[in-house]
């Protein structure tokens, strides 16, 4: 379990450096599969049953392949948009991502001093903080949703270390919940496409009141 | 009926009648000693009374643009200061009701009325008068409120008659400078000099003239005998509440018209505008009074 | 009798509900809309009113249970019945006015006007019945959004809406301040009903606050100088029943408000307080007399003029304030009972006046008082009960307003005798010669209207065409009139019954042995004003002197009047702004006028140009004072703006700094 998480960290600092649409949109999708290898290790670990291996089917389901299709799909549209704006950016980023790993492994030292997956809970608060740093310092609308789908990647992962696996219901309800919410954003972005020949966010600067 | 109630109550309407008998009388006597001190013979004592007569004999002219209050004004002016005089103590009975403060307020309806009977007539002089003894009202009344204060303060009550009873014979500071502030109050609010020329018609010097210009025959007559009796009025509750002299009501009546008539032969009438900064001189007087106390 | 007030209460609710369905109403029935709407508000005061009467003619001491909402009880007790009597009362009479002047409003949202109408007097009712501080605040909040909807009722033009944003700001800082107060008294007590909150223990800190936010909020609502900015444009924007009804009732029940926190929630009362008020109530009292003589808007007059009396009636609460702190606590009786007396005559005085401006801009189409004259002859009635409002606004004996104003003296001379002070003899001095000239300055300025709209010649020709209005308008208008004489002469009644009320009132005050003779003991000579002796002399006087005056033909009719011997023209007529300005000139220190002469072209080669000559007074509280605020406020939320960058990103950017700076902080 250890080294899958190792590679997670691993593909979000990879994910900070990539600036090409298709390829930001197939790190998230190898990341999602770690998390839903995680989901399966643990589940067979934890309990035997078919209910014990859905919540792995079904992440591989949602995060590994509707969610990446509808947004292979997205990208599919918006043909001229290939590259970012700087590459300060991801300098920066990278930095900050490494700034907030380690904040994540002192604050995992002070709170629960000694406890075992150590590894496993700071790294789903970085993973946590390094969607944030993701939504703050892309400008592309799927960037942006790809910073949410790690932020939820980490979130779940925080889940499914502190416990031996959430009860069904909630994991579907977590599983439509970011589905609907891709959903929402995939349109919407769309749309953004539509109205203003861009997804760049920054535009958007001038719609305040 | 009781027949004491009944004395109660006559006694008061027959010192009313006194009053405003004797009211043109007092005038006559500060016309008669201005004339003196200015080296004339003067008309006679009584000749505010064949005044009287002389107006009450003819007709009140009026104009179509004059309405109700033209006509009532004369007749609530003389009837609130009948009441007031109403409301002076009374040697002779135990109603004494007269409250300073209702005192003050009958009077200040028999302004109210001659000042808005000056808009009735609808000429420019009215308005001017109208205008004029509202100002001179608004300067007055405050100070008059304060000399107020100083006579409730000395005397512990609202009532006329225990201030009348309260007025003894020592002279302080605080006797001495409300005695001088209700004296000026007096000729303020009686349209004298040096506020208000009593005697001319003109336009630039008349306040309380002013406003009767239209008025002619019986009314006339009406008003000048109210504002006699009201004249009158003050200077019997100056004499009973603010002169610490021990004579007789009659001849402190007496000495305080011709003290009226010496101040106007004495002074000059000042601006309108100055009347502010004088009568304020008299508040801060009063002020000193009150604390003096 | 007592045991059915409840469901007289809730009938009388029920009458109010019903009304405000009338806005259900069909709008090709609107008429009947309106006229049910007006009978429903006049049945509801009518039993309101009836109640509040005897519960107070009763003359009991506890609280009376009404009705209960939920877990919030509504009752009557002695502070509030008379205040619902107030509420009663003129409600009666404006619902009777605006049943015919209303009509004018037709097409124009008349069912939504008679609704609100209902909704704001219930509301008013409910917040003088409430027993609990959220029901009371949730009842004036109520009230505060219905009179703001009233007012805003012609909101085409753009004066009547920004007026009623600005009476709506203002009135809801007021609300804020009052609920600041009511819950620093809450925290201290064990509770928010005003049982709970009179037995709250509150020191130091607290007491302060929670009475400055309190005397702020209801000093606010009830139009105290320098909060009183929103009067004078709020009453001209609003029709004129409902400038009535909130000139007459709403700025009572702010002084119900204040009185409550100082009887009951406040507890032992500072000498400061007391002076505060007081002065407060003398400034407003001086600059709202001032202010009236000053403009030419009819209603902007009487706006300014119930600034005036609310001045009066919270000095009179000061004076009263004062007096407890002193030695001779039972004086403060005096103070109090002319605050409410006033209140009382005050609502019934301002109504009619309010009526008569209704009428009086009906008649003409024009509120300038410029613009108006001679109405008298073309309007006699009106003119009469014109003449019986001014009468008592300008505060003249054997009509009501002047009790009011007598007590007030009667209460600051009791000041002044009260404690040998100097500061408090200078206190009272004060006090009389601010009122003297509110006095003073309120009779010039009734004069001046009643001389300027009624007499004299018509100076436009509106005023000459105008007419008398309809018999219900007059019908509205003659019964407060006679009500003020009736209560100027009758008045020993209703200060008794006020009296009863405040001794029940305030526990520090031990009753003297000869209980309430207090004020009316002749034979002592503390305070005597008969009325009726004076009534009967009056009478005798009047009769014997009408006779001899008025007999025989003594009247000669000519055309013209002496007027020094010129033909008198109409431009020679004295106008409102002409008569004022002997004052105007006194007081230009305070008032700073503004002079604008433009001279136009020259009519001759040599001599002679026209000019133009405009003069206005500005109005120096809104200047000095809340222009800056507001320029102040304004820049500061510019500089704060730039947080708002547009950027989406840079939000979640602070999202991030705030979790992580949490978490750090956790972590520590």
């Amino acid at each position: 379990m250890e080294q899958l998480v190792m590679i997670l960290l691993f593909v979000a600092f990879l994910q900070n450096r990539i600036m090409d649409l298709r390829k930001a949109v197939a790190c998230l999708c190898l990341q999602s599969a770690i998390i839903a290898g995680a989901c399966l290790i643990s589940g067979f670990a934890n309990g035997h049953g078919i209910h014990s291996v859905l919540p792995g089917l079904l992440t591989i389901l949602v995060k590994v392949c509707l969610i990446p299709y509808a947004l292979f799909r997205l990208v599919g549209k918006l043909t001229d948009e290939r590259e970012l704006v700087a590459e300060i950016n991801t300098n920066y980023s990278t930095a900050l991502s490494a700034f907030f790993l380690m904040l994540s492994y002192v604050l995992v030292d002070k709170m629960l001093p000694g406890i075992g997956d150590r590894d496993i809970m700071a790294s789903s608060m970085g993973l946590i903080l390094i969607g944030l740093v993701l939504i703050v310092m892309r400008s592309r609308a799927i960037m942006q949703i790809i910073g949410l789908m790690t932020m939820e990647n980490g979130i779940y992962l925080l889940g499914l270390a502190m416990t031996e696996g959430l009860p069904t219901v909630i994991e579907l309800g977590i599983f439509f919940d970011v589905l609907v919410a891709v959903l929402v954003l995939v349109i919407l972005t769309n749309r953004l496409n539509v109205s203003f020949m861009t997804t760049d966010t920054n535009v958007l600067r001038r719609l305040k009141g | 009926m009781n027949i004491a109630i009944f004395n109660d109550f006559l006694f008061p309407f027959v010192q009313m009648l006194l009053l405003i008998a004797l009211a043109p009388l007092v005038s006559g006597i500060i016309k008669k000693t201005k004339a003196l001190l200015q080296n004339r013979r003067g008309a006679d004592l009584l000749q505010d009374y064949y005044d009287l007569r002389k107006w009450w004999k003819k007709k009140t002219i009026i104009t179509p643009y004059t309405g109700f209050v033209f006509m009532l004004a004369p007749f609530m002016y003389l009837l609130s200061t009948m009441l007031a005089a109403f409301l002076l103590p009374n040697m002779m009975s135990n109603m004494n009701f007269g409250d300073i403060f209702v005192f003050v307020g009958l009077l200040a309806i028999g302004r109210f009325f001659m000042a808005l009977s000056s808009f009735d007539a609808a000429s420019a002089f009215g308005g001017m008068g109208g205008s004029r003894e509202v100002y001179v009202a608004t300067c007055v009344e405050p100070v008059m409120l304060l000399a107020v204060l100083t006579a409730i303060l000395k005397s512990g009550s609202t009532s006329i008659y225990t201030m009348a009873l309260n007025n003894g014979t020592q002279i302080n500071v605080a006797v001495l400078l409300a005695c001088i502030a209700f004296f000026i109050l007096l000729l303020a609010e009686n349209g004298r000099i040096p506020v208000d020329n009593p005697d001319t018609h003109l336009e630039l010097t008349m306040i309380h003239e002013c406003m009767l210009l239209e008025y002619s025959g019986r009314l006339l007559a009406v008003i000048h005998l109210a504002s006699m009796i009201k004249n009158m009025l003050f200077i019997v509750l100056f004499s009973l509440i603010f002169l610490p002299m021990a004579i007789p009501l009659a001849i402190k009546v007496i000495i305080t018209a011709m003290g009226i008539a010496v101040m106007e032969s004495l002074n000059n009438k000042m601006r309108l505008f100055k009347v502010r900064a004088y009568l304020l001189a008299t508040g801060g007087l009063l002020l000193l009074a009150i604390v003096a106390q | 009798m007592t045991d059915y007030v409840p469901e007289f209460f809730a009938t009388a609710i029920f009458c109010y509900i019903l009304g405000c369905f009338a806005v259900l109403i069909p709008r090709r029935h609107q008429l009947f809309a309106h006229y049910f709407a007006q009978i429903m508000s006049i049945l509801g005061s009518t039993i309101i009113f009836i109640l509040a009467g005897i519960y107070l003619l009763s003359n009991e001491r506890t609280l009376l249970k009404v009705a209960f909402v939920g877990r919030y009880m509504l009752a009557i007790d002695g502070w509030s019945s008379v205040f619902l009597c107030i509420t009663g009362l003129a409600g009666i009479l404006t619902s009777i006015f605006a049943v015919d002047y209303a009509l004018a409003y037709i097409g124009k949202r008349l069912r939504e006007l008679s609704g609100l109408w209902n909704l704001f007097l219930l509301s008013m009712v409910l917040v003088l019945v409430s027993q609990s501080a959220v029901s009371f605040l949730v009842s004036w909040e109520v009230m505060a959004i219905v009179s703001f909807l009233l007012v805003n009722h012609d909101s085409e033009k753009r004066e009547t809406w920004q007026a009623a944003y600005q009476y709506l700001v203002m009135t809801h800082i007021g609300t804020a301040a009052i609920m600041i107060a009511f819950f620093i008294v809450g925290s201290c007590a064990n509770g928010l009903n005003f049982i709970e909150l009179s037995s709250s223990h509150l020191t130091g800190t607290a007491r302060v606050l929670a009475f400055m936010t309190s005397f702020l909020g209801f000093a606010l609502k009830a139009g105290l100088v320098p909060l009183h900015v929103w009067l004078p444009n709020a009453h001209p924007a609003a029709p004129s029943h409902v400038s009535a009804l909130m000139s007459g009732v709403m700025l009572k029940v702010a002084v119900y408000g204040f009185g409550r926190f100082i009887f009951e929630f406040l507890g032992p009362l500072d000498f400061w307080w007391g002076a505060l008020v007081l002065i407060v109530g003398l400034l407003s009292a001086f600059f709202g007399a001032l202010y009236a003589q000053m403009e030419k808007d009819i209603k902007r007059i009487l706006a300014y003029s119930s600034v005036e009396n609310m001045g009066i009636v919270f000095a009179a609460m000061g004076s009263g304030m004062l007096l407890l702190t002193t030695s001779h606590k039972e004086y403060a009786v005096v103070g109090f009972t002319a605050a409410i007396v006033h209140s009382f005559n005050h609502s019934i005085m301002k109504s009619l006046m309010f009526m008569v401006a209704g009428a009086v801009n009906h008649a003409v189409d024009d509120k300038n008082i410029e613009k108006m004259g001679g109405l008298a002859k073309l309007m006699p009635w009106t003119a009469a009960c014109a003449l019986t409002g001014s009468l008592a606004l300008a505060a003249l004996p054997l009509t009501n307003g002047f009790i009011g104003e007598w007590l007030m003296f009667h209460s600051f001379a009791f000041l002044a005798h009260a404690d040998a002070s100097t500061g408090i003899r200078l206190l009272a001095a004060l006090a009389f010669i601010l009122s003297g000239l509110a006095s003073a300055l309120a009779l010039g300025c009734f004069v001046r209207v009643f001389g300027v709209v009624f007499l004299g010649r018509p100076r436009a020709r509106r005023a000459e065409s105008a007419h008398e209005v309809s018999r219900f308008m007059l019908f509205a208008m003659v019964i407060p009139a006679l009500l003020i004489f009736l209560s100027g002469i009758w008045a020993l009644p209703i200060v008794t019954i006020a009296q009863h009320v405040i001794e029940a009132n305030i526990s520090a005050i031990n009753l003297s042995d000869e209980g309430q003779l207090l004020l009316w003991d002749n034979g002592s000579g503390i305070l005597n004003y008969d009325t009726f002796i004076l009534l009967i002399a009056a009478v005798v006087i009047a009769v014997c002197a009408w006779f001899i005056i008025y007999r025989g033909q003594i009247f000669v009719k000519h055309d013209v009047i002496w007027n020094c011997g010129t033909e008198p023209t109409l431009r020679q007529q004295y106008s409102g702004t002409g008569f004022s300005k002997p004052i105007r000139r006194a007081f230009d220190f305070l008032l700073k006028p503004r002079r604008e002469v433009v001279f136009l072209q020259k009519e001759n080669k040599y001599f002679g140009r026209s000019m133009a000559y405009t003069l206005t007074i500005p109005d120096r509280f809104t200047e000095k004072l809340y222009i800056p605020v507001q320029h102040h406020l304004v820049k500061t939320a510019s500089f704060l703006r730039r947080i708002q960058a547009g950027s989406v990103r840079i939000y979640i950017g602070y999202v991030m700094v705030a979790m992580v700076l949490v978490l750090i902080w956790g972590a520590m």
